[in-house]
């Protein structure tokens, strides 16, 4: 059976040749310009575009992707850009201080001098091919010089001066060394809910306290945790008016959405391209992407089988409730405590099951903390009743239910209100619509009470579509007898376990 | 019917290549999702000397779920019954994806070292094998020739 691929877009990062994007350059002081660069032109060609719109030097323009300063050799191509992205600049003034903002990318010949090893799951992928041949395309090198040697031959006089800019050269050089190739960016696929799909992602980042994008970092990422919240990452604001050295990751989807806003595309931390083209473990087969479970053995699954696996425990409410990781879904090997750490993988069911993964974990929230949910016709709310009273009254829908039957509330026994729902009220006249709804109700109540049992632990009405008469709640774990309604006990198993 | 699945296959071909001690499972000639077990009994268990068949089924859900097994060779048990229904909970609630034919079939091997009277499916069993273990143990043994003698089970 052939080897399939998933279906990851790429088309962003295969342009033809020729292709023009527009490019909008936006300094600190608000000023924005426009460029239109060719993708096989060069980050100085941007900056000599920009230069002559703002009457200034190249030079002292300095462009930022993804917390690394561009160097002025590296391909437009090679950095992930889309029509009309933004990149952030900051001015590089001849006396050495430095202003603005900035925001993008990184230069192939960064791959010589990288220091920052990848982890080892994130190692080369399919994507790296991607790149490679389009770096070895090539394009006409203005200059090769690094970016030091250019600052310091632009220092002259002043002592002071020059001390001050080789501090700042040296730290750049130390941040073009250290930063991690824009093929390492990529490695971080996202769940584009625009695209609806698993896209190779676009690193970004900006100040963690004012927002601005002209924020070098001292390193660039190699995995999920350097981007997180608390990444052990540090770097500068280029804003002259912030001190913070803490930069905030973000991803957007690498193909160019009008108006992206933030949040439309969420990291996937555990789905990886395929690169050692492991089998799944499920279905056998190797895939381009694959979703890897955080155990030691790193258990490995195409994504095809995650949305069944997922699909199949979530109906089956196998799903488990993790003190910090909320519902999720286990390694299905079993593995301790490995699992979804993250609830958007569950995007990739789909919207209609991530909806009720919502709910369902909503739910399960509620009732492992001892609450129950109200039994008012289409409601479902979380209750947590706080008196002993039978008589719980619902705040969303004012529904009034028995805590015991959970059935709607009534006076007396249980057992006598669920006959009394049972007497034939058809010999009554009454012929209106609202009769005819309350007839409805009534008989897909009956149906209810037809066809289902109580769960004796939680109430819960259950339905047996086969199998044994030994059930186990998938809300309250009880484990209990089809035939008597009770807890299961030996005499059942003996007696009529399979009926 | 759609294409068998590359799992199914790869298991089959697996099980035939590299069968596990004591146990063959070959495809059916009509119905690859259907297979006719063989489980010897277990060494230094009342059910050693015997070949136990057995019908294993994999649904169309499967991995996703179970499959469906049963004993077609009379056995005395206390945890298979009558019809040769089995107790065993990764045939229910604790099936994964992540396991397999083999360790399904290796599971029912171990059941069959290691009986559970405390857990019965067939309660006169279970009671037999707590009361008068030894006796127990014996009809078991007995059962064993009589029902799952070598060429009871090839002449089938």
């Amino acid at each position: 059976m052939a080897t399939t691929s998933n279906s990851i877009g790429l088309g962003s990062l295969l342009k033809c040749s020729d292709e023009k994007i527009s490019v909008a350059v936006r300094f600190s002081s608000n000023q924005s310009y426009i460029a239109n660069v060719g993708i096989k032109d060069t980050i100085l060609d941007l900056k000599k575009a920009v230069a002559l719109e703002a009457n200034i030097s190249p030079r002292n323009i300095n462009l930022v992707l993804a917390g690394q300063l561009l160097t002025d050799s590296t391909l437009i191509q090679d950095c992930g850009l889309g029509s009309h992205t933004t990149l952030h600049a900051f001015f590089w003034s001849d006396d050495g201080l430095a202003s603005g903002d900035v925001c993008l990318g990184t230069t192939h010949n960064d791959k010589k001098t990288l220091q920052t090893q990848p982890g080892p799951s994130m190692e080369s992928s399919s994507l790296d091919t991607v790149h490679n041949n389009e770096i070895s395309s090539g394009v006409h090198l203005n200059r090769q010089e690094d970016v030091p040697q250019r600052r310091e031959s632009d220092v002259d006089g002043d002592y002071l001066l020059r001390r001050s800019l080789q501090q700042t050269i040296s730290s750049l050089g130390t941040q073009l060394s250290a930063c991690t190739n824009i093929r390492n960016f990529s490695r971080f696929l996202v769940y584009c809910k625009l695209c609806e799909s698993v896209q190779p992602g676009k690193l970004r980042l900006c100040c963690k306290q004012c927002g601005s994008g002209a924020f070098l970092v001292d390193r660039g990422p190699c995995n999920w945790n350097d981007i997180s919240s608390d990444t052990s990452i540090r770097g500068t604001c280029k804003n002259l008016n912030c001190s913070c050295d803490i930069p905030r990751f973000y991803l957007r989807c690498c193909q160019h959405h009008e108006g992206d806003i933030d949040g439309t595309a969420v990291g996937l931390k555990h789905v990886q391209p395929n690169s050692r083209r492991v089998e799944c473990i499920i279905c056998s087969d190797v895939m381009s992407h694959v979703l890897i479970f955080p155990c030691s053995p790193g258990h490995v699954m195409c994504l095809d089988c995650f949305r069944q696996y997922g699909s199949t425990c979530l109906s089956e409410r196998r799903f488990i409730e993790h003190p910090f990781h909320g519902y999720t879904l286990p390694c299905p090997v079993g593995c301790s405590d490995s699992h979804i750490e993250e609830s958007h993988h569950f995007l990739l069911l789909g919207q209609e099951k991530y909806e009720r993964y919502k709910n369902f974990g909503a739910e399960e929230y509620v009732l492992q903390n001892g609450g129950m949910l109200c039994p008012g016709p289409g409601c479902g709310s979380g209750l947590f009743p706080a008196t002993d009273d039978r008589l719980i009254r619902c705040r969303e829908c004012q529904f009034e239910s028995c805590r015991e039957c959970r059935r709607e509330y009534h006076v007396g026994d249980c057992e006598e209100y669920l006959e009394s729902l049972r007497l034939d009220l058809s010999n009554l006249e009454i012929n209106n619509e609202r009769a005819l709804r309350a007839s409805w109700e009534r008989e897909s109540t009956n149906l209810i009470e037809e066809t289902t049992k109580t769960c004796p632990g939680c109430q819960t009405k259950t339905e047996r579509s086969g199998g044994c008469m030994h059930l186990v709640c998938t809300r309250c774990r009880t484990e209990w007898c089809w035939v008597c309604v009770k807890p299961w006990n030996r005499d059942c198993q003996a007696d009529h376990w399979f009926g | 019917m759609a294409g068998l699945p590359r799992r199914i296959i790869k298991e089959t071909q697996r099980l035939m290549a590299e069968p596990v001690a004591g146990i063959t499972a070959i495809p059916d000639e009509q119905n690859a999702r259907y297979f006719h077990v063989v489980v010897a009994g277990p060494s230094q268990s009342p059910y050693e000397g015997g070949l136990f068949k057995l019908e294993l089924f994999l649904p169309e859900e499967y991995p996703m779920s179970a499959p469906k097994v049963r004993f077609m060779t009379k056995i005395y048990h206390p945890n298979i019954d009558k019809l040769g229904r089995i107790c065993l909970d990764i045939l229910k609630d604790k099936w994964s994806p992540a396991l397999q034919i083999r360790t399904v079939l290796l599971s029912i091997q171990a059941l069959l070292s290691a009986p559970n009277p405390d857990d019965p499916l067939d309660n006169s069993v279970a009671e037999h094998w707590k009361t008068n273990e030894k006796s127990a143990i014996d009809q078991a043994r007995q059962w064993t020739q009589l029902h799952a003698r070598a060429n009871n089970v090839n002449s089938h």
